[in-house]
């Protein structure tokens, strides 16, 4: 039983870090029917900010994250300005390409300067509390509670805010709402920052659990946070929650059932056998075929 | 004839230059290495070009490919062809990795049925993922470590003759009838369906022949560095071609030879900066997207690559026996669409409701009706496009119902599209080759090797059958014009001749004279009643223009929300009550059609 609902814990927490990761992917998404390739390795800056902070500057926890949602958040916006809106208009291959290309830059030049794994000192006291046999450490608190915070934020923020609205908006129609007088660069920046933002949040909580990290880290955790978007029905807020947790479901018992490097390839085959059956995902909705 | 043979002779000199180069060591064995490169890189920019620029699909896993053939070549020379025989049974290891990354393809080429775009690329990033985690999941060709014992079997000889024959075959599958078809998944997908195009035959075939030649490449690189690993298959590898493809151009064969060969030296070039060259070659990527997405040769192709032009001036077919090539099952009891209780809803929308039609061959009948009352999904119902509700639609007396879009069109019914859709980028003369793609019989494999067959159908059949409708139209002197740029009135035109390629004995034109003026509508009738004759056709029209629909049909329907208010000839449906109220409302405009 206890050995059960440790498991439980264990999924809620690698749910938790993919979840916010996704929202990120189908924020975008949402907004500029643009795969988002960079978005794994602004979730690996995330985690070389926190560990500037922690290492380097000593910074405690709270700010830490702070400084680098922020900071990730910047290099978010920053990556939109310079290589993503300058192809808004250009056929959707040239814009996905570009994503894969500003991802690899991103991985390649942090490898340039940081050729070696780092190690991210612990942030946070390790204090762990007993219930009936569960063991909750800390850390596993906080990405939880955390995370749980950042989701129902997020979801306020879409639902019931004037930004929220006028993003809805976009996803419908680019064209027109200029016209409507929304300024949808301020939208599209803002959706940046926020999914990136998440991302640099996810990447610190990654860190405080997983604190060995290396400039290629993104791109795994990345496609494994895009799958969970995808499984929930991309574009949609809840369904990249929903997704999240699920993959991190499958792979708590793929990990207990299976060899260790049996991981990958089975959140990969989930994704391929769903988008067989349920090409929209769970939460996604199937575009009509005009003639 | 001369420049085929001084490609001949190119070719030969270079093979031949490449075995005293390489036996006698007159080069540097560095520069040697960066030749093979090249050949390999152009292999596999030209494969995964296949995909990405002449089917516009997004494959973003190629290495995956590249991995299976690699690794199934490999195994095959060290585990299990004997060690004396190395060289001489090289190229069977080699085509069996080509043949084990074809048969991996289908895997991608699946779910390329149903999702385009976006999704693809996913499906294909995680093939890649999945190839690379199962590769170093089996420990018995050396998991994570790699596999090795391979010898040093690819030479610059071989790299070269590879690199040509790979380079030829591609070339031969793009200019054949399969490649047409692949050209118009790209262009219009849904257009290319109604004009016969199998896609998801086309599909599968362009992602077999790409991944065949992937794994072509992937053998030839692991038996250049005699060591291969899963991490030099990953997702790194897969955009390096990326980048050599859009480079290049996209849709080229002679932008993918530039893009591998300018990228290959580069690389080799920037070594000096060490990691940085790894910064530089993304960032290049990105840059090029933002200032010429199209690459240096993007659509264009170098004069040699395409097919030489037939200079034959006379034509030996007539419209007569381009009908008679396809021989037709003989209408049922004289009638040849037969609809019965034709219903459709749009979630709760009833779009259409019971509507029922008898047809005989040789008729010309309108549809008509205000805007929304289901002319067009009507239509869309009878050429395949949607699934009805309910009802049976019978062609010759076959229900064909639930079919798809092709085979609904080899069955006879060709169709127009409201607002026109041809393959903009392709040339007319191209366009109308499209419409052809059922009746060619040869396969893809003989396309690739240009056999006699594929010589003997592309020349009378599809060439002849070509150029007399262009010409019975009047649209060959634009006939090596691309169709974006034709003036409006053609383009609507080379829509109706496209249709008619496809053999059809019942055309369906939806809105035809949309846009034109009185003259123009004028001479538009007098050539539907010409195709009608000369093609032996039965004819459907959707119009607004009432001078038009009156002039032209023989019987007439009104639809209205769906539902059919009346039906009858010209005459009865402008002297009927319910027409004049429903459809056309107000007295005064029922007046105007009293003038007609």
């Amino acid at each position: 039983m206890a050995y059960i609902s440790q498991q439980l814990l264990n999924m809620l927490q690698l749910g938790s870090i993919y979840a916010v990761i996704a929202l990120g992917y189908t924020m975008v998404y949402g907004v500029l029917s643009l795969i988002n390739f960079a978005h794994g390795d602004l979730f690996m800056i995330g985690a070389f900010l926190c560990f500037i902070a922690t290492a380097k500057l000593h910074l405690p926890f709270v700010v830490v994250i702070v400084v680098a949602a922020i900071g990730t958040a910047a290099i978010g916006v920053a990556v939109e300005r310079l290589a993503y809106r300058p192809l808004r208009d250009a056929p959707k291959v040239s814009a996905i390409i570009t994503a894969l290309g500003v991802g690899v830059f991103i991985e390649n030049f942090t490898l340039a300067l940081s050729p070696y794994p780092r190690h991210v000192p612990s942030v946070l006291p390790n204090v762990c509390w007993n219930f009936n046999g569960l063991t909750v450490s800390s850390i596993q608190a906080v990405i939880v509670v955390l995370s749980v915070l950042l989701m129902a934020a997020l979801d306020f923020i879409v639902r019931k805010t004037r930004f929220g609205t006028a993003m809805r908006a976009l996803e419908w129609d680019m064209k027109t709402l200029p016209l409507m007088g929304v300024p949808v660069n301020t939208i599209i920046a803002l959706t940046f920052a926020i999914g990136a933002g998440f991302g640099g949040a996810a990447g610190t909580m990654y860190a405080m659990s997983f604190p060995v990290i290396d400039p290629y880290m993104g791109i795994m955790i990345g496609w494994k946070a895009f799958i969970a978007a995808v499984v929930g029905g991309i574009g949609n807020i809840r369904g990249a929650m929903l997704g999240g947790y699920i993959l991190g479901a499958v792979e708590t018992v793929a990990a207990v059932a299976l060899p260790s490097t049996y991981r990958d390839v089975i959140a990969f085959t989930l994704l391929l056998i769903l988008l067989i059956f349920r090409p929209n995902g769970i939460l996604g909705v199937p575009k009509t075929l005009k003639v | 004839m001369s420049r085929r043979w001084l490609l001949f002779v190119l070719v030969g000199v270079g093979f031949i230059a490449s075995i005293i180069v390489s036996r006698l060591g007159l080069i540097d064995q560095y520069v040697e290495l960066v030749a093979m490169y090249v050949g390999i890189n152009i292999i596999l920019a030209l494969s995964l070009n296949l995909v990405n620029g002449y089917m516009g699909e997004f494959s973003v896993g190629h290495a995956g490919f590249m991995a299976v053939g690699a690794y199934g070549a490999s195994i095959l020379s060290v585990r299990v062809f004997p060690a004396w025989a190395g060289v001489w049974i090289f190229p069977l290891a080699i085509i069996a990795g080509g043949v084990m990354a074809g048969a991996a393809a289908v895997v991608v080429a699946i779910p390329s049925f149903r999702t385009r775009g976006d999704y693809l690329a996913i499906v294909t990033l995680s093939f890649n993922m999945i190839v690379k985690s199962a590769l170093e999941n089996i420990d018995a060709v050396g998991g994570p470590r790699g596999f090795l014992g391979m010898e040093r079997l690819t030479t610059l000889p071989w790299t070269f003759m590879w690199t040509v024959v790979s380079v030829w075959a591609i070339r031969n599958f793009v200019y054949s009838n399969i490649g047409r078809g692949v050209l118009s998944i790209r262009e219009d997908e849904t257009a290319g369906a109604a004009m016969g195009v199998d896609t998801r035959k086309v599909k599968l075939h362009a992602f077999v022949v790409s991944s065949f030649f992937a794994g072509v490449a992937g053998g030839l690189y692991a038996h250049l560095l005699q060591f291969i690993s899963p991490r030099t298959f990953d997702i790194i590898k897969s955009t390096e071609i990326l980048i050599m493809v859009y480079l290049g151009g996209v849709g080229s064969i002679a932008g993918s030879i530039a893009g591998a060969v300018i990228y290959t030296v580069l690389i080799e070039a920037l070594r000096v900066l060490g990691q940085w060259r790894m910064v530089i070659m993304p960032l290049m990527l990105v840059l090029l997207m933002i200032y010429r997405p199209k690459g240096i040769f993007g659509f264009t192709e170098f004069r040699w690559f395409k097919p030489i032009a037939s200079k034959k001036k006379d034509v030996a077919v007539t419209a007569a026996e381009l009908i008679n090539m396809t021989p037709r099952t003989a209408a049922d009891g004289g009638q040849l669409l037969v609809i019965d209780g034709l219903t459709h809803y749009f979630g709760g929308l009833c779009a259409l409701s019971d509507f029922n039609l008898r047809l005989d061959a040789g008729q010309i009948i309108g549809i008509i009706g205000p805007n929304g009352s289901g002319k067009t999904t009507l239509f869309n119902l009878i050429s395949g496009y949607y699934r009805p509700t309910r009802g049976s639609i019978k062609l010759n007396g076959t229900e064909i119902t639930r079919m798809p879009p092709n085979e609904i069109n080899s069955l006879g019914i060709a169709r127009t599209f409201q607002n026109i859709r041809l393959f903009n980028n392709l040339t007319v003369e191209d366009n109308v080759k499209v419409g052809m793609f059922n009746s060619v019989k040869y396969s893809a494999v003989a396309a690739m090797l240009r056999t006699r067959s594929f010589n003997q159908c592309e020349g009378k059949e599809v060439s002849d059958c070509t150029r007399m409708l262009l010409e019975l139209f009047a649209l060959e002197k634009y006939a090596y014009e691309p169709a974006k740029g034709l003036p409006y009135g053609l383009k609507r035109r080379l829509e109706i001749v496209r249709a008619l390629a496809t053999r059809p004995q019942l055309l369906l034109l939806d809105e035809p004279a949309a846009g034109m003026n009185p003259s123009e509508t004028g001479a538009l009738m007098e050539l539907v009643h010409r195709i009608r004759d000369e093609f032996k056709l039965t004819v459907m029209v959707i119009e607004h223009h009432m001078s038009f629909i009156m002039g032209l049909c023989e019987e007439i329907h009104v639809l209205d929300f769906g539902v059919t208010i009346a039906g009858g000839t010209p005459d009865e449906i402008k002297s009927d009550k319910k027409v004049i109220e429903a459809y056309l409302g107000s007295s005064g405009v029922s007046r105007a059609l009293k003038d007609t």
